[in-house]
């Protein structure tokens, strides 16, 4: 962190109050202006839209994505627990859990 | 039958906190991680706070906090904050199949709480409760008022002790890629979103040092689409 101060910063106050009406907005669309669109070909196309961009957020903030392999290695190793234990619909913090803690136990072997 | 805020109840609290206390912890450590790095760029307590009582959305926020440190415009924070909540548009869109014999005010007081896990408790709970619904919408009440009680509380704790430590930055960033991708494995529920989803994490991991982080997101948004639209038209092709 640089340490910025945005104290004095007015528009940080007009910045809060257009990302809270994008996200609150985004919430009320849905219930009240989308929802038939499911079975035309624009509702069938975004229904895939949250992967790619879940996949995106993803690989943005996975630390050291770009570093040397054998660095990777215990990410890559939690991810895939997480990403296991997760699609097997077992609890969030139980997969969060597991997959910090093969990190752990990874960074410590390799 | 006239339709009022009582559809809404009861809530059922212990199916509520059964359900909902592990998605709060999770919740816990992002927050603070939120509430640590405002307050480590700068913000002051009260735009901190604003941030989780009126965007509520903890990949925004920590989007903005990093866009905002690294000098990012306004105007591209928000752009990022509108393609990040996208999907919130579908979930509601999916949910409003059963709320849709609520009146508006009462979808007015569900809709602005929902985040990706409140969806998915929700989703669950709406298809697994008897086919009047019985507590499905207070479970869906409860549990999004329990989650953003806990979301607050967190960012005020991480505002505190950021004034105090320096949380280590990796832990958590890898933390944070773990919610995503444990969200991400939860909504697979077919081998075509399976393979939407691998599909989309190579494509944005090879275009990951080609173009900017702001464009990547929507670009794997529509590569997702792309590949999931084409994936149906052959299977129905080969029907």
């Amino acid at each position: 962190m640089t340490g910025l101060t945005f104290a004095s910063d007015n528009s940080l106050v007009w910045l809060i109050v257009l990302m809270a009406l994008i996200t609150v907005g985004s919430r009320l669309l849905g219930f009240f202006v989308v929802g038939r669109s499911g079975e035309t070909p624009l509702g069938r196309a975004l229904h895939y839209l949250p992967y790619g961009l879940f996949a995106a957020i993803i690989v943005t903030s996975t630390p050291g994505l770009k570093g040397d392999v054998a660095e990777l290695l215990p990410v890559i190793t939690a991810a895939l627990v997480t990403g296991w234990t997760a699609w097997r619909r077992m609890p969030l913090l139980l997969s969060l859990g597991l997959g910090m803690a093969m990190a752990l136990i990874f960074e410590r072997l390799v | 039958m006239r339709k009022s805020l009582g559809d809404l109840f009861p809530v059922p609290y212990g199916d509520i906190a059964r359900e909902a206390t592990p998605v709060a912890l999770s919740y816990i450590p992002i927050a603070i991680l939120f509430g640590t790095m405002a307050e480590q760029a700068g913000l002051t307590f009260a735009q901190t706070a604003a941030f989780s009582l009126f965007v509520y959305s903890g990949a925004a926020q920590l989007i903005a906090v990093q866009m905002l440190v690294a000098g990012a415009s306004h105007l591209a924070v928000i752009l990022a904050a509108g393609v990040l909540t996208v999907r919130h548009v579908l979930m509601g869109a999916s949910l409003s199949l059963y709320t849709k014999g609520l009146p508006k005010r009462a979808k007015a007081l569900l809709s602005p709480f929902m985040t990706d896990e409140s969806f998915a408790l929700a989703w669950k709970a709406y298809r697994t409760t008897e086919a009047s619904q019985g507590t499905a919408h207070g479970f869906f009440l409860g549990t999004n008022l329990y989650l953003y009680m806990a979301w607050n509380a967190a960012t005020i704790a991480g505002y505190a002790a950021g004034q105090f430590i320096s949380v280590p930055a990796r832990p958590f960033e890898l933390l944070f890629a773990l919610l995503f991708i444990a969200i991400l494995a939860g909504l697979i529920t077919t081998a075509r979103e399976g393979i939407v989803a691998v599909a989309s994490l190579v494509f944005a991991a090879l275009l990951l040092t080609l173009v900017p982080v702001a464009w990547l997101i929507p670009l794997a948004g529509f590569a997702a689409c792309a590949v999931g639209v084409a994936l149906e038209r052959r299977g129905r092709g080969s029907e």
